[in-house]
């Protein structure tokens, strides 16, 4: 079973129109309609070579702010978790003789910058936009996810927020183990997608891309520094 | 430009839900609203015959037909070829095409306005295939290389870059709007006509132009 057919699968259960066929790989694409305005859930080329290409599993909304931001909030790592740890104990030095270094800020969520890397166009607005107890706690639960915003064009207001999460660990095994069961009738294959956890996995996608969404549209954006 | 900067003055024009990141450059999708459900324009990276990645534009349709039906209908073969005849087997010499069903093929590319499309597009080929074995929901798509979206500079050689008037002009000049524009016509005809037939329909004798 690939990713398109459980995209299919996933879209008979949520509604939605579906793009895809059978026989395809990874391009399957699900357009959902939902009263905040449409969603996406796709895959994107991440980064690509001569031995092929890595993807991640998206889910997209777009909401208009008032004006250009980005913010990414990266995939927990322990890596992250120790060079945080180093800029962290740096600032604090700094902060202790009087200076400020800005080398590692947690934007009043420490639970979410500790381990994730934050990137961002406005910290300010950013302190506002993870203060919001959902993104948080889906945040925390899915260790593997990340978010991101920015805008769909140049000088734009509508931007696009994404909910992403590597496919080389959430797919790739799975197609690897059903591979062996591409003999399955419909009714087996229907089967082992509702115990695969996909539909969990892309309901907590999707949650977490409206979770996004309400984050940064819950407060107005602070009036910009001249 | 690269594509999202193209399809988002293309969206700019011609309204749809755009779903695209500055950050990407090329994972921009637009919905276009259509009588018989949107249409999708994307940029996909497909593996080539020497397993090589390489991007193709790609124009997406949803259609539901009676019985499931596969159609390809592929580039020309010849390019540069000038061939004033039109016609159902004008359009088999010069393009490879196989279908499921050869006896309706020919009803379908009998359309005059999509033997005009694909004549005006001889990089770009047909497909009609069902979501699923013996389903009667189908995918139609357009598709075509996309290899000439860097090479959009100005005269001087510039790229567009960030700057918004610059980027405005040489969207204009570059000829996407115009390219995008007989894509999704092109997908539509195919879309349409192929959502119509009649029920029990059979081309009239002698139509046989495609091969099984």
């Amino acid at each position: 079973m690939s990713w398109n057919e459980y995209l299919y699968w996933y879209a008979q259960d949520r509604g939605g129109v579906f793009f895809g066929t059978e026989k395809g790989g990874k391009e399957g694409l699900l357009f959902l309609e939902d009263p905040e305005g449409p969603m996406v859930i796709h895959t994107q080329v991440v980064s690509s070579g001569r031995y092929g290409e890595s993807r991640s599993a998206v889910a997209a909304v777009r909401v208009k702010l008032e004006r250009p931001y980005t913010l990414r909030v990266g995939p927990q790592s322990s890596l992250r978790e120790g060079i945080n740890n180093v800029l962290g104990g740096l600032d604090r030095g700094a902060r202790m003789i009087g200076r400020k270094t800005g080398l590692h800020r947690d934007y009043g969520a420490p639970e979410i910058t500790n381990d994730r890397r934050v990137k961002t166009s406005e910290p300010e607005f950013t302190r506002w936009v993870l203060q919001s107890r959902e993104l948080r706690e889906l945040l925390e639960a899915q260790p593997d996810f990340w978010v991101q915003v920015s805008p769909v064009g140049p000088e734009e207001r509508i931007h696009l927020v994404e909910a992403q999460v590597s496919m080389e660990q959430e797919v790739s095994i799975r197609d690897e183990v059903f591979g062996l069961f591409e003999e399955m009738d419909q009714e087996a294959r229907r089967k082992e997608y509702e115990d695969c956890g996909f539909p969990r996995q892309l309901d907590a996608l999707v949650e977490l891309a409206r979770a996004a969404r309400d984050a940064v549209t819950a407060w107005p954006m602070p009036m910009k520094p001249l | 430009m690269n594509w999202n900067d193209s399809l988002y003055w293309y969206w700019r024009e011609r309204g749809g839900e755009f779903f695209a990141s500055m950050v990407w450059k090329d994972s921009g999708l637009l919905f276009l609203d259509m009588p018989m459900g949107p249409a999708l324009i994307q940029c996909e990276l497909v593996p080539g015959r020497s397993g090589m990645l390489h991007r193709e534009i790609a124009i997406t349709l949803r259609a539901s037909m009676e019985q499931p039906y596969y159609l390809i209908v592929r580039r020309e073969r010849f390019s540069g070829r000038e061939d004033e005849e039109s016609g159902v087997f004008e359009l088999s010499v010069r393009r490879n095409i196989r279908s499921s069903d050869p006896a309706r093929t020919p009803y379908l590319l009998q359309n005059p306005r999509l033997q005009e499309l694909l004549r005006a597009e001889p990089g770009a080929w047909l497909q009609i295939s069902p979501l699923q074995t013996g389903a009667q929901e189908h995918l139609v798509s357009v598709r075509k290389d996309a290899e000439h979206l860097e090479e959009s500079v100005d005269s001087r050689g510039r790229a567009a870059g960030r700057d918004v008037p610059n980027q405005r002009k040489l969207y204009a000049e570059s000829g996407f709007r115009e390219q995008m524009d007989g894509l999704v016509e092109m997908a539509q005809t195919a879309r349409d006509w192929a959502s119509l037939w009649p029920r029990g329909h059979r081309p009239p004798d002698g139509m046989q132009g495609g091969s099984a």
